[in-house]
């Protein structure tokens, strides 16, 4: 057989290859873990009921009680219903995603959406599940493409560049050498997320996740923090720390109380640290830009919001003065939120306990309520 | 590196890119040894060291068979490669299992020693690379062979990456003339390879691994499972390495087909034979014809005394047992077949074949063979005699009242296995492989791949020949 006449085959062979992927790629469900897709299926039934729905990460998830920043706006003239989509483990290109999930349903009566976003930060290094089913899920084309214009402009750090050099003994000094380790270390991140974004396409190992979604049974292995119905109906996203918390969460938990020291040395981090601004040029504006056009063409408002955490976060505050955020708000300040600092706030050192929960929702109920008088204001 | 790695694939298309690119027949080989070592190497560079001293070792002694005349001293030339390969394979897999077992032996005797173990680490696949080697060896000195014409000749021959890690165990005799001609595009049956990969992806990374947590479970805790999860665990197990070994043999036998070369069988249905000894005909076909001819006959094969027979028979499937891993329980899994070999023997030499006695008796395989090598498969999994104990009680419904089970989804799963397994048998899907046009056997292609890559086991499972 010949090129010229294998060729055409070979395109074939690609074409059936790639409409049956895309075909299978649909059956896919949302991965279950830490109740993202029950989360979603939950949206999906209810969205319409929804004023306000807050999407974000575990910080979200363990901090943001819908009912008590409810009944504090109710206080404040204002009865809006609203819902927390915080799950475990996300970061800001899965939050982009479930963003976009969130809206394509597109609810009647949703008029906010308090997003935690972050840095769009392309390296896998703190993660142990860069092969996790999460992580494949959320490369779709649209977020990888996201992720490689972040991985043009992010930073590297000294320790990223020490761990590549350390993995690549062989070619990194002759890279160094040549000038070439930035972009090598930038291609190989690339070259790994595309490795990602194609498992994504094959939908790679799904087939489990897709029979039981066709049984209407969860059939893959990670059921770590699923939530039931029950759970949702009666939180309505939120579970406190303590309710459900699993050992490794408990001897977090034991650490911090053990150690207020330590704690309070974090606190002195939060604040030094949120006075390091990054420039906004590595924070991936256009991805940015994009989520912000989307909120508004749903008809919605999009509020940044930084939650109380164990590290400094101050990429948003240095958008905001940027000018490419409208509104934030930044519990992230150990002198303006003294409350949310204490050991007694936290359940571990980087999330809120029960009573942290309730207190930093009516503090937000309020924030929120100042910013919607504003802005009615501004609309009269 | 692995066949159902990405870089696999990527190493495999420039290998196959670049080998039918090249023009000349010495290029091509020299490109060929590059990818085999690139490949042996990425798991270890120090192993590539081992297998050259191997194999340099056999190439020297084949050269000087080939001019030795006098019977005494070509003996001694095969002394030499014996104990060369038995003395690296001895030395680097069974060195700490021959020192345990002495110290455990003398200990049993009342007589405690204490002796050191070494920190070994096991060459990937140096089981199959050392019979490989010294089958040529063994060729030469029978005048079976001529020696081989090129260092890079017999180089290749025993790295070809496609075979060299798990086999198939290629004989000399069989490959050596393939590098004699240079290969052609237009000889290569591009169909049947494609697909016979397909096939080897599918049983390796769709089946034996989706199928490897339960068995794992089982073999774990045992205790913790019933007759009807360890029955379904140990039918798994079953499907397990079945699917993990042919998948690779199968794999094996495409990537080199599409690089024009041939590879024996290594895998004929073994699971639908109906007597053990046609199931030793099927199931690891290069590796059990390599006993046969170079241990099994030259002590005498069944042209002796029956029980001689019987003894030889034995001889051979202990070492098969023991070439299997450097653990008793294997020794253990070879003397069960050993058994049931001879008992097969001795029923087929008593039992007239026109019999109802023999009527009966052929009926009984059908049941009694799978059973048999199901029963034996427990022993070659489990980590010890203690856990085989456990899963053999719990298959006769003796091992107690365990709560853990497994889903009832896997008999239907195990009986659809059975029945692509019938009707790969007889070919009945093949009449569509054969004639479908060009562009209808492309589109399914890429489809099935579509379909088969959702149904991959996350996470790499190594082969488990590989540890052999």
């Amino acid at each position: 057989m010949s090129v010229a006449r294998a060729l055409p085959l070979v395109l074939v062979a690609g074409l059936g290859f790639g409409a049956t992927a895309a075909f299978v790629r649909r059956l896919v469900p949302w991965p279950e873990e830490y109740g993202l897709a029950a989360k979603l299926r939950w949206w999906d039934e209810h969205a319409d009921e929804h004023d306000v729905v807050f999407v974000g990460s575990s910080r979200v998830f363990r901090a943001f009680d819908p009912r008590a920043f409810e009944a504090e706006l109710a206080t404040q003239g204002r009865e809006l219903r609203a819902f927390n989509l915080g799950v475990g483990g996300v970061r800001p290109f899965e939050m982009d995603l479930i963003l976009r999930a969130v809206l394509e349903r597109e609810p009647k009566r949703l008029r906010w959406v308090l997003y935690e976003g972050g840095p769009m930060d392309p390296r896998f290094e703190p993660l142990d599940d860069v092969e996790s089913s999460r992580m494949v899920f959320w490369h779709t084309p649209e977020r990888t493409r996201d992720v490689l214009h972040s991985i043009a402009v992010w930073p590297i750090a000294e320790s990223d560049a020490r761990q590549w050099g350390e993995k690549h003994p062989w070619i990194a000094p002759a890279l160094d050498g040549a000038g070439l380790f930035e972009p090598a270390w930038r291609a190989d991140l690339a070259r790994r997320h595309v490795q990602i974004l194609a498992w994504n396409v094959a939908s790679f190992g799904q087939g489990r996740a897709i029979l039981g979604e066709v049984l209407g049974e969860e059939l893959t292995a990670n059921r770590r923090r699923m939530l039931s119905p029950e759970e949702l109906d009666q939180g309505r996203g939120f579970v406190a720390f303590e309710d459900n918390a699993d050992e490794k969460d408990a001897e977090r938990h034991r650490l911090l109380v053990a150690n207020p020291a330590g704690f309070a040395q974090r606190v002195e981090e939060v604040r030094a640290g949120n006075e390091l601004l990054p420039d906004v040029a590595t924070l991936n504006l256009p991805a940015l830009a994009a989520q912000q056009a989307l909120v508004r063409a749903a008809g919605a408002e999009m509020v940044y919001v930084v939650l109380p955490d164990r590290l400094p976060r101050p990429d948003r505050r240095a958008l905001q003065r940027a000018g490419k955020l409208d509104d934030l708000f930044d519990f992230n300040q150990p002198d303006r939120w003294p409350q949310f600092f204490t050991v007694e706030s936290r359940y571990d050192a980087g999330h809120l306990s029960g009573a942290g929960a309730r207190e930093f929702s009516r503090a937000l109920a309020r924030e929120f309520a100042a910013l919607a008088e504003a802005k009615d204001a501004r609309g009269r | 590196m692995i066949f159902t790695e990405g870089r696999f694939f990527v190493l495999f298309l420039l290998c196959f890119l670049v080998h039918w690119g090249l023009k000349g027949h010495t290029a091509r080989k020299v490109w060929l040894l590059a990818c085999s070592c690139v490949f042996y190497g990425a798991w270890d560079v120090r192993f590539l060291a081992l297998m050259f001293a191997t194999l340099t070792l056999d190439y020297v002694i084949g050269a000087m068979l080939g001019k030795e005349r006098v019977p005494g001293g070509r003996k001694a030339w095969l002394a030499v490669s014996l104990v060369g390969n038995l003395g690296i394979l001895g030395f680097f897999k069974y060195f700490n299992f021959f020192v345990d077992s002495a110290v455990t032996f003398s200990a049993w005797m009342g007589l405690p020693m204490s002796a050191r173990t070494l920190e070994i680490v096991l060459p990937v696949g140096v089981s199959f690379y050392t019979f490989q080697s010294m089958s040529y060896t063994f060729d030469v000195y029978r005048k079976e062979l001529k020696p081989a014409k090129s260092y890079l000749d017999f180089a290749l021959f025993v790295t070809f990456f496609p075979q060299l890690v798990a086999g198939p165990i290629v004989r000399a005799v069989d490959f050596l003339p393939q590098l004699d001609t240079l290969r052609r595009w237009t000889d290569v049956a591009v169909r049947p390879a494609l697909v016979l990969f397909l096939v080897g992806f599918v049983k390796k990374a769709c089946i034996a691994d989706q199928v490897a947590p339960t068995v794992d479970a089982l073999f774990e805790h045992p205790e913790q499972y019933g007759a009807w999860a360890s029955w379904i665990g140990v039918v798994l197990y079953a499907v397990q390495i079945y699917c993990d070994f042919s998948g690779y043999s199968d794999m094996a036998i495409a990537t080199a087909g599409l690089l024009g070369y041939r590879l024996t069988l290594n895998f004929d249905f073994p699971y639908l034979a109906t007597d053990i000894t046609t199931f030793w005909r099927r199931w690891h076909i290069s590796l059990s014809s390599w006993f046969r001819d170079y241990l099994y006959i030259p002590l005498g094969g069944n042209r002796v005394s029956p029980s001689r027979t019987y003894v030889n028979l034995g001889i051979v499937f202990l070492l098969c047992g023991l070439w299997h891993g450097a653990k008793w329980t294997f020794v253990c899994w070879g003397a069960m077949h050993g058994a049931y070999l001879v008992f097969h023997r001795l029923w087929t030499a008593r039992v007239p074949r026109e019999s109802a006695l023999a009527g009966l008796g052929a009926a009984a395989g059908w049941i009694l063979t799978p059973l048999a090598v199901l029963f034996a498969w427990v022993v070659f999994r489990a980590p010890d005699f203690g856990v085989a104990a456990q899963v053999w009680k719990n298959l006769l419904g003796a091992g107690g009242d365990a709560a853990e089970t497994f889903t009832w989804r896997w008999a239907p799963f195990v009986a659809v296995l059975l029945i692509a397994h019938v009707l790969a048998h007889r070919r009945t899907l093949a009449p569509l492989e054969e004639k479908a046009p060009d562009w209808a056997f492309a589109l399914a292609y890429g489809i099935a791949w579509a379909l088969a890559l959702p149904w991959v086991a996350t996470g790499t499972t190594p082969f488990i020949y590989f540890q052999f």
